[in-house]
């Protein structure tokens, strides 16, 4: 898939980034990161993307993959074709993530969790090097990144697994809550019992 | 294309900034206030969001690679509910910041009609191929209700420990009533 190197040097806040392995300040927001990067696709790669992510939104593989990371709030992917007044010959493959954790681990986990599924969609990108090994991955990434001008997260002190262990806590503790007023002190002290005992890793 | 998750949608716009203006614009991003001073914060259906400015396109292995004849500001959000409610929310709450933001902008009708500033955005929406949230049925409200109930649950929890039954009943009902 490789084409002869037009450019291959990294703008210097980009090396800076591969060098240091942390995400540049206007990044981060408590826990949270975003990262952008724009990779150019070429021709023949848009209907096997299109195809891709039409797979995967209707046989979930690729999100129980960002799932069973659980350092990600939200992605996506978004096949760029036209912008106002300008005429691109090529597509463009923006991808975004929201994730906790820094910048480096990110993409470590990233590479070597979700290799398949990477490769099956950056490998239509030109230059694209592999999701493994991860150093020329994260070199790749960095020369494709676009730092953010200003970043919001509305929880910023909550990773994805708190978040996650959460909702689970509520949703249990509204069941008890819902039971616990037609119980006696007997009966609640099992349910209580059992209720830690569910809730124990999401606490 | 899929711009949902759950009750969760995706919004990408990119707007074209008028030629000189890109400088004035970057300044003013970097200097708005940031986390809860935020102007996103106003919204309370804004899970995540930022502007970035493409000015280029990476050339890397690219060959005849495009240049852009002008940069443009994504702006980019994670939010609950349909978009277009979001953003004549947004309209309102932001009515002091979009004229520093989208109005160096080319194109950008005001704010004289916000129907027609939403619409305006609505029309350099880039729609977005696969969106993933990874608790995409819970609002910013459900978030961060979980997240304060998760915190009261584990204080309860440690309190509770060295109570009679009796008497921890009695404190659950009070706490969780």
């Amino acid at each position: 898939m490789s084409s002869p190197s037009v450019d291959a040097t990294p703008p210097a806040e980009a090396q800076r980034r591969v060098e240091l392995g942390e995400s540049l300040e206007p990044n981060i927001q408590g826990r949270l990161s975003a990262l952008l990067t724009i990779n150019t696709v070429r021709w023949y790669g848009v209907p096997i993307l299109r195809a891709l992510f039409f797979v995967g939104r209707h046989f979930p593989p690729l999100s129980s993959k960002l799932r069973d990371l659980s350092f990600i709030h939200f992605a996506r992917w978004t096949i760029v074709r036209k912008l106002p007044g300008e005429q691109l010959r090529r597509p463009h493959l923006l991808f975004e993530s929201n994730f906790n954790g820094t910048w480096s681990q990110y993409i470590d986990a990233f590479s070597y969790v979700t290799a398949r599924e990477l490769g099956a969609i950056w490998r239509w990108c030109y230059g694209f090097p592999g999701p493994v090994p991860a150093g020329p991955f994260k070199a790749d990434i960095a020369r494709h990144e676009y730092p953010a001008e200003h970043y919001y997260a509305a929880y910023p002190e909550a990773s994805t697994t708190m978040v996650m262990s959460a909702l689970e806590v509520r949703e249990r503790l509204d069941e008890l809550r819902s039971r616990a007023g037609g119980m006696d002190a007997e009966a609640f002290d099992v349910a209580w019992t059992a209720f830690l005992r569910d809730t124990q890793p999401h606490l | 294309m899929s711009d949902r998750a759950g009750q969760a949608r995706a919004l990408t716009i990119f707007t074209p900034i008028q030629p000189g203006a890109e400088p004035a614009l970057r300044d003013y991003l970097r200097d708005m206030p940031r986390g809860a001073s935020s102007p996103l914060a106003r919204s309370s259906r804004t899970h995540v969001g930022r502007w970035h400015i493409i000015d280029r396109l990476p050339p890397y292995e690219v060959p005849r690679q495009d240049e852009l004849r002008r940069a443009h500001l994504l702006f980019s959000v994670s939010v609950d509910g349909d978009e277009r409610s979001y953003l004549e929310q947004l309209t309102r709450m932001l009515a002091a910041e979009i004229p520093e933001l989208w109005g160096r902008c080319e194109g950008y009708p005001g704010l004289a009609s916000s129907s027609a500033f939403v619409r305006w955005l609505l029309e350099h929406r880039v729609r977005t191929s696969f969106f993933f949230a990874a608790y995409s049925n819970a609002t910013v409200d459900d978030v961060r209700e979980a997240l304060a109930t998760r915190r009261q649950a584990l204080a309860f929890a440690l309190r509770a420990q060295d109570i009679d039954p009796a008497e921890r009943l009695a404190a659950f009902r009070e706490e969780f009533p």
